[in-house]
């Protein structure tokens, strides 16, 4: 079972990711990395280490599809599931190949997978919400395991913009949270919970 | 039409804003159309081979594969090509590998590209039946329509067909039985349960087991696979055994297949996790522990009176 984390390149995915094992009391990530060649790199590192070196504020920091596996207390011997961080999609044509390669994975992966968590930055919405997470809810709307996280809830002016968020994705459920600092996390769970 | 938008993207030629929205105009909620080559062929069967023991039923399974696969194909070409119902039963003790062997099937089935999701949904009576008269086949319907795409494993299945007439097991079944043929091409659906029981669970419904093609036992572990089950969890949890651990071991598996216990991957499994405490005891008294110290389980771990699991 696997849960795909998409949106746009800083909109907080990997931070996300980090956090949220963290707040399933995860001390350490077992990283798996999945490079366009196909094959797989592992790492094994702590929160704080994953923190320090896997977030940071320039766009595409993530390049490869990369996944840590969660045990859900569900069922007789608990539900594993995969939760794979993912390359920011971005409008237009990157000059970059590897960014493009890795645009081609997450887009690739999503057609696969039967949950996907949706990260919104509300810090980047002014007036209207950008052509990409339009695209991506188009895409995904009618998918039974697709919520939009409204992240970065920490910021000026962001919690009154949920509502405009909650309008403009109205069919689909709309969690306000801040993935650097774990707020709104168990709201989250409960609908990964519900939906395994 | 994927293939050649996520080529597009990865070539240059569509921005990621273009590729999502010439997805969602085509539909693009369907599996990856792939054609399979040997290379993805050995990959999927891998799994498969990796079980210990279970010959037969790799066998039958490897057939069967083989079978919807050249079916799919010939269908692909316009030939005529028979109907396919994938439900089977496996009738077979507790931890003999049947939950392992379902899921891998599903892992196979969406990769040769005959199932949409391959995921596995378990379930028993208790998310089938309802309480009261109309409830059960609505909430019959919903966990099938839950594992559209997949397969659905029903755990001890014979549970169904136990109670008397009045009991709502009964129109579970005959709600399954509706739905297993409307879908058949969509999901897979696994019973399973205890040889005996699930005979009389078959004959429950008239149309019962001519749906379900493929009945596959799956017997008890030998000592010798039941060893070998031993080896790849020590492995995989950084054990090692001395020889004498391993005589121990060897004889304290037998002395629960001679009681009667049925020989299953979790009796292993708990007589195992027994011994790690057991050796984790042992070591607590001593101070600068060697990797060696650290790494074997010697004889003293095993102990024979217990029964790590209630079988």
């Amino acid at each position: 079972m696997a849960c795909i984390i998409v949106g746009r390149p800083n909109s907080g995915k990997t931070s996300f990711l980090i956090n949220f094992a963290a707040y399933l009391g995860l001390n350490s990530l077992k990283i798996s990395v999945r490079r366009p060649q196909g094959y797989l790199a592992n790492q094994t590192m702590t929160i704080a280490r994953a923190r320090s070196n896997l977030i940071t504020c320039h766009s595409h920091t993530t390049r490869n599809l990369q996944s840590i596996k969660i045990v859900l207390p569900k069922g007789k011997r608990g539900k594993e599931i995969e939760i794979i961080d993912t390359c920011g999609l971005a409008e237009g044509i990157h000059p970059d190949r590897e960014v493009r390669m890795g645009m081609a994975q997450t887009i690739e992966k999503i057609l696969l997978c039967k949950m996907a968590l949706h990260i919104l930055d509300l810090s980047a919405i002014e007036k209207t919400t950008s052509t990409i997470d339009n695209e991506l809810y188009q895409y995904l709307k009618n998918s039974v395991g697709y919520a939009l996280l409204a992240n970065k809830i920490d910021k000026e002016d962001a919690l009154a913009k949920i509502t405009h968020v909650r309008n403009t994705f109205s069919s689909v459920p709309v969690f306000p949270i801040s993935a650097l600092y774990s707020r709104g996390f168990k709201e989250v769970y409960r609908f990964v919970l519900a939906y395994y | 039409m994927v293939k050649e938008v996520i080529d597009g993207l990865r070539n240059g030629e569509l921005g990621a804003d273009r590729a999502l929205n010439m997805l969602t105009a085509n539909d693009g909620n369907q599996k990856i159309e792939k054609k399979i080559t040997p290379t993805d062929k050995r990959k999927y069967l891998k799994k498969l081979n990796k079980l210990t023991g279970l010959h037969t039923v790799k066998k039958i399974l490897k057939e069967y594969l083989a079978y919807v696969q050249i079916q799919h194909e010939r269908k692909n070409i316009g030939l005529k090509a028979n109907n396919i119902t994938m439900h089977m039963a496996f009738l077979g003790n507790p931890g003999t590998g049947k939950t392992t062997t379902a899921r891998i099937l599903g892992q196979c089935l969406l990769q040769m590209g005959l199932l949409n999701k391959g995921h596995l949904l378990e379930t028993s009576r208790s998310e089938l039946v309802g309480e009261y008269i109309g409830h059960t086949a609505q909430k019959t319907k919903k966990v099938m329509q839950k594992a559209l795409g997949g397969v659905l494993f029903i755990d001890e299945a014979y549970s169904l067909s136990r109670g008397d007439e009045r009991d709502f097991g009964q129109e579970a079944i005959d709600t399954m039985v509706k739905e297993m043929e409307d879908k058949r091409e969509d999901i897979v659906i696994i019973f399973a349960g205890y040889p005996e029981e699930m005979k009389h669970f078959l004959k429950s419904n008239p149309g019962l087991a001519s749906r379900i093609p493929i009945k596959i036992n799956f017997p008890d572990y030998t000592i010798f696979e039941l060893m070998s089950i031993a080896s790849s969890i020590l492995q995989d949890r950084e054990y090692i055994l001395t020889s004498e651990g391993k005589e121990k071991l060897r004889n304290v598996l037998k002395a629960h297949l001679n009681k009667g216990n049925s020989g299953n991957g979790r009796l292993v499994r708990n007589i195992l996790e027994n011994a790690f405490r057991a050796q984790a005891f042992r070591l607590s008294f001593s101070s600068n522990l060697s990797r060696k110290e650290l790494l074997e389980l010697q004889g003293c771990d095993f102990r024979e009176e217990e029964t790590p699991w209630p079988v």
